[in-house]
């Protein structure tokens, strides 16, 4: 009897199992917008791609996401970039207005990956034409930072055109845009030192008397919950899809 | 009298169980059914666009390579054979042929500096790279909600009710998957 139901709970568990097909992308950074796995980009254009795509998207729930990687690890950077897109969810929900720049270094490969919502501001030929113009040269020269600015900002120029925005209109909501570790800490104060000399006397009786079992708990728990939300604040996808519109370049 | 009570109690029991199962299954068969036909016409609207593209594509190379007559006729052999086909079979095969006729079309400018650098043929052929890898995207959608459908479809109870209701089974996109490379020109040398 008890092997039938352990049978049967065993058979509902297989059923209920979602199917996965396994293709792995990299969780996207706390800034979401810049991802420079690759390390190529300096630390001003990491400020200017934030600043700008931040004000964008708050404007007009446009995403402009930049990314970097080594390696496609064998794998064509289109269904790469159509998978990362929508791993991330690029874009608002319902208009799909996301935009891609990924790069490859290693493959020497690059992709301008359109949301259904922007093809029309940015058709295939277009976003091809606009990787000739500004990426190209400069990644052969070796400058991949003045190549993916040159892009980016070309990008962002079309979105904002596509939103019958000036370039102006943007740089005045640059506020909107606070860098995550301008959070000041709350401030010190006697109440706090009150707490720790309490808690620290506690664990002095709980190592005395309990063998630290409270204590170690209480670590426990604590280094979990920090672990659960590490991916909280920060920036993140609107859950915006592609259908694979956009081109590629090799250099 | 009571056994029997029981009983009978017993097989209403799983009747009206079995029917809600049944129920439920039939109304997310419906769901998806209407899901499959909505891939297959996003597929279709994409396989059009190819289509649409494909003239200009070949006057543009035309233009300057006018002695590859071959290529020419396989690709509108092709584009016909795809216009003509109806089912999903059909257009499988049809679409992969058109695929490596085409990617043959675009790896000629490999041969004719002069197309290579024409600015029409580069948004030409961006354009039609973009919509080979829109179709490849679609057909993997397409495939995913057909499995869905499939898999409830072909599973009890309702392996035995799904035709009953009019259900067919959802058919696979699957030629060879060399078919959806999408054709590239390596515009940076």
């Amino acid at each position: 009897m008890k092997k039938s139901i352990t049978a049967i709970l065993m058979l509902i568990v297989i059923l209920v199992m979602p199917v996965t097909f396994a293709a792995t992308y990299p969780n996207h950074t706390r800034d979401f917008y810049v991802n420079d796995f690759a390390d190529v980009l300096s630390s001003d254009t990491e400020q200017m791609i934030m600043e700008t795509s931040v004000a964008l998207s708050e404007a007009t729930g446009a995403q402009i996401v930049v990314v970097t990687i080594d390696s496609l690890d064998g794998q064509d950077i289109e269904s790469y970039s159509t998978g990362l897109f929508r791993e991330w969810g690029i874009g608002e929900e319902k208009k799909n207005n996301g935009l891609l720049l990924l790069v490859a270094i290693e493959d020497r490969r690059s992709r301008i990956e359109v949301g259904y919502g922007l093809e029309g501001a940015l058709n295939d030929a277009k976003t091809g034409r606009i990787q000739d113009e500004y990426l190209i040269a400069n990644f052969q020269a070796g400058d991949y930072d003045a190549g993916i600015t040159g892009t980016y900002l070309r990008l962002a120029e079309e979105v904002y055109a596509e939103y019958d925005l000036s370039v102006e209109d943007l740089q005045s909501s640059k506020a909107y845009y606070n860098p995550v570790e301008t959070k000041s800490d709350s401030e010190f104060t006697i109440f706090h030192l009150l707490i720790g000399i309490v808690v620290f006397i506690l664990m002095i009786l709980d190592l005395i008397f309990n063998r630290g079992r409270l204590t170690r708990l209480a670590l426990y728990a604590l280094a979990r919950g920090s672990k659960g939300s590490s991916r909280g604040g920060g920036f993140g996808g609107g859950g915006g899809s592609s259908g694979g519109g956009g081109s590629s370049r090799s250099w | 009298m009571k056994k029997g009570l029981i009983v009978l109690i017993v097989i209403g029991v799983i009747i009206a169980s079995l029917a809600g199962m049944v129920i439920s299954r039939y109304n997310q068969l419906v769901v998806l059914d209407e899901e499959v036909s909505m891939s297959l016409s996003q597929i279709d609207n994409q396989l059009q666009r190819r289509n649409d593209l494909i003239p200009n594509l070949v006057e543009t190379v035309k233009a300057f390579a006018t002695q590859e007559r071959e290529i020419f006729e396989n690709v509108s052999n092709a584009r016909a054979a795809m216009m003509s086909a109806g089912t999903v079979e059909e257009k499988d095969a049809a679409n992969a042929e058109l695929t490596g006729s085409l990617s043959r079309l675009i790896a000629i400018s490999e041969n004719y500096p002069d197309l290579k650098s024409d600015e029409n043929f580069r948004q030409l052929s961006d354009e039609l790279a973009g919509t080979e890898n829109r179709i490849a995207t679609a057909r993997m959608d397409y495939n995913n909600v057909a499995r869905d459908f499939n898999s409830i479809a072909k599973r009890f109870p309702m392996n035995i009710f799904a035709g009953m209701f009019g259900f067919d089974d959802a058919v696979y996109f699957e030629a060879s998957e060399g078919a959806d490379q999408v054709p590239t020109v390596d515009f940076g040398n």
